[in-house]
């Protein structure tokens, strides 16, 4: 049954739009992949590399060697396309959840059943959370097959986990989304938070090296939470992954708290 | 047996503005109470605060004997509801709302919401976006009947229904009431709760003015009486009976509106000849407009 649930609500109503969100991913992956092959070994744009100024190299993907294959994918799509959509992504869906729904008045259809609406919410960001995750999914597996074609000796498991970090990201600024959404109602403030938050986050984390304000700042940016660099080089990650988890849990429990203490808007 | 909806001092205040104050009311099963008002008098808050989408800001509201927030969710599992404005996904078709409400209800069941939407003459099959404004509203019908609740709480429900399907609707309140559901009913339209409603509520200004049955209330209201005196005027003194006012006087007939008893007027009459006395019984539209006349509370 489609429609069973909220969560099953939620994924059916907006199913149409995940199509374009797959083109648009296959294509970025492979326009972004596909380059790799002409550029391995070409020792004059090595040298290119080796020379761009700090603020270039920081702002597409840090001090990582950009023509190895984990700094070439972290510099085309893990450093910034990825986050940047994934995140995108994540906040429509989750200011629509609740705050979407109090807009357009379905919410007062739907709370008028017998459900909580401490559930509603959990259902709403399960449904956010199961998109993002076939989004992530399908990214991974054009990820896979690009990269066996362009040569690149990456693990998969390793590009996998570096996609959970991509998804927790976008799921973090999701939550965010969410919980706003929950807690005042505005669909548009919700959107307007949670995109100041990622903006803010990446500018943070992307000049933490070049400023010493950014750097003081870091701890503070999700992005921080979200390198891409140690998952795909098999570095220790899991710390990382484990703020960016506490840090979804606590948007949503805040979004849930204070949704369940407010009046709905008419 | 518990009330089907008893409120007590019920208030709700939205920063300085008083939407709804100090409110006693109850509607009993089996009961259809109409809720009255014009726009922003508080009606829509009221049915919100029984739903737990508002809180209270003082008072207490209980739905079947259970305080509606507290036990919010046994509440809404026994309530049909329709919402003012109703809302509802343009690319559903009515019948997957009905399966999408009644899944949140815990049942499979559309059984009840298909046969409510043939009698309603509404093809659920159609996606919603392509309804008309009465349409999309016999979808809402279709979805608060379809669990056979045991309170029906309704704002305006009959907004853009046509006056068959009205009628039709009117039918299916009377057999939920037969069957022991107390019905709430709030609108605008006074002759629809003149012909389903057994008591009245009266809001104006967030405050309950009143709430009686409706020939009480037609009963206690002024009437206007047209007197046809069989002298070439009206003798004197009508104006000095006691509960008469508003006299005019054209020719032989005089027109005056009584309050209260009629007992006086007969007995002055009785002391002169008269040829036709016309009693224009007030309706509830009179008795409405007389609350309203008498400024703000």
């Amino acid at each position: 049954m489609t429609r069973s649930s909220v969560f099953a609500q939620s994924v059916w109503e907006r199913r149409r739009s995940f199509i374009g969100w797959f083109a648009g991913l296959i294509f970025l992956v492979v326009v972004s992949v596909a380059p790799y092959a002409s550029f391995r070994g070409n020792r004059a744009l090595e040298r290119l590399v080796e020379n761009l100024p700090g603020i270039v190299r920081a702002l597409t993907g840090g001090e990582t060697d950009l023509l190895s294959p984990e700094g070439w994918l972290n510099g085309r799509l893990f450093a910034l396309m990825l986050p940047l959509l994934f995140s995108t992504f994540a906040i429509g869906r989750g200011a629509d959840g609740v705050a979407g729904e109090e807009a357009n008045g379905t919410l007062e259809l739907v709370l008028s059943a017998p459900l909580r609406r401490t559930r509603f919410v959990l259902e709403k960001f399960a449904s956010v959370g199961a998109g993002l995750m076939l989004v992530a999914l399908v990214t991974w597996l054009a990820l896979a097959v690009t990269t066996t074609a362009a040569g690149m000796k990456v693990p998969l498991v390793n590009v996998a986990t570096a996609m959970m970090a991509m998804y927790l990201l976008g799921m973090f600024h999701g939550a965010l989304a969410l919980g706003v959404g929950a807690a005042t109602g505005y669909r548009g403030t919700a959107i307007a938070v949670a995109t100041i938050v990622a903006v803010a986050g990446y500018v943070l984390d992307s000049l933490a090296e070049l400023w010493g304000v950014a750097e003081r700042l870091r701890w503070l940016s999700p992005f921080t939470y979200a390198d891409a660099i140690p998952p795909l080089t098999g570095e220790p990650f899991l710390g990382d992954f484990s703020v960016l988890a506490a840090s979804i849990t606590a948007a949503l429990c805040v979004g849930v708290w204070m949704f369940d203490r407010r009046d709905l808007r008419s | 047996m518990s009330a089907a909806i008893e409120t007590e001092g019920l208030s709700k205040h939205f920063g300085s503005v008083k939407a709804l104050e100090d409110v006693h009311l109850d509607v009993q099963p089996g009961e259809i109470v109409g809720y009255l008002g014009p726009n922003g008098a508080g009606k829509t808050t009221t049915i919100r605060l029984l739903l737990d989408f508002i809180r209270p800001t003082a008072g207490r509201a209980e739905v079947l004997g259970l305080d509606v927030h507290r036990a919010s969710i046994e509440i809404r599992r026994r309530v049909g509801y329709l919402p003012g404005e109703l809302a509802l996904y343009d690319r559903m078709t009515g019948r997957q709302h009905c399966e999408y409400i009644g899944a949140l209800h815990g049942t499979n069941d559309v059984s009840v919401a298909c046969a409510v939407a043939e009698r309603l003459d509404l093809d659920l099959s159609r996606p919603v976006g392509e309804l008309s404004r009465g349409n999309k509203q016999k979808v809402g019908i279709a979805t608060a009947f379809m669990h056979r609740p045991e309170v029906l709480i309704l704002d305006e429900p009959t907004g853009g229904l046509d006056p068959l399907v009205q009628q039709e609707f009117h039918g299916l309140l009377r057999e939920a009431a037969a069957e022991g559901a107390g019905i709430f009913l709030s609108s605008h339209v006074l002759t629809e709760v003149e012909r389903v409603a057994d008591r009245v509520a009266i809001v104006r200004g967030g405050r309950l003015v009143a709430f009686e049955q409706i020939a009480a209330l037609k009963a206690r209201a002024p009437r206007r009486l047209e007197i046809h005196f069989a002298s070439a005027s009206p003798p004197d003194g009508v104006a000095d009976i006691p509960g008469v006012h508003d006299v005019r006087i054209a020719g032989r007939v005089a027109t005056l509106v009584v309050d209260g008893s009629i007992d006086p007027v007969v007995k002055f009459l009785a002391l002169h000849e008269v040829e036709n006395v016309v009693n224009h019984a007030a309706d509830l539209e009179e008795i409405f407009l007389a609350f309203y006349s008498e400024g703000d509370p």
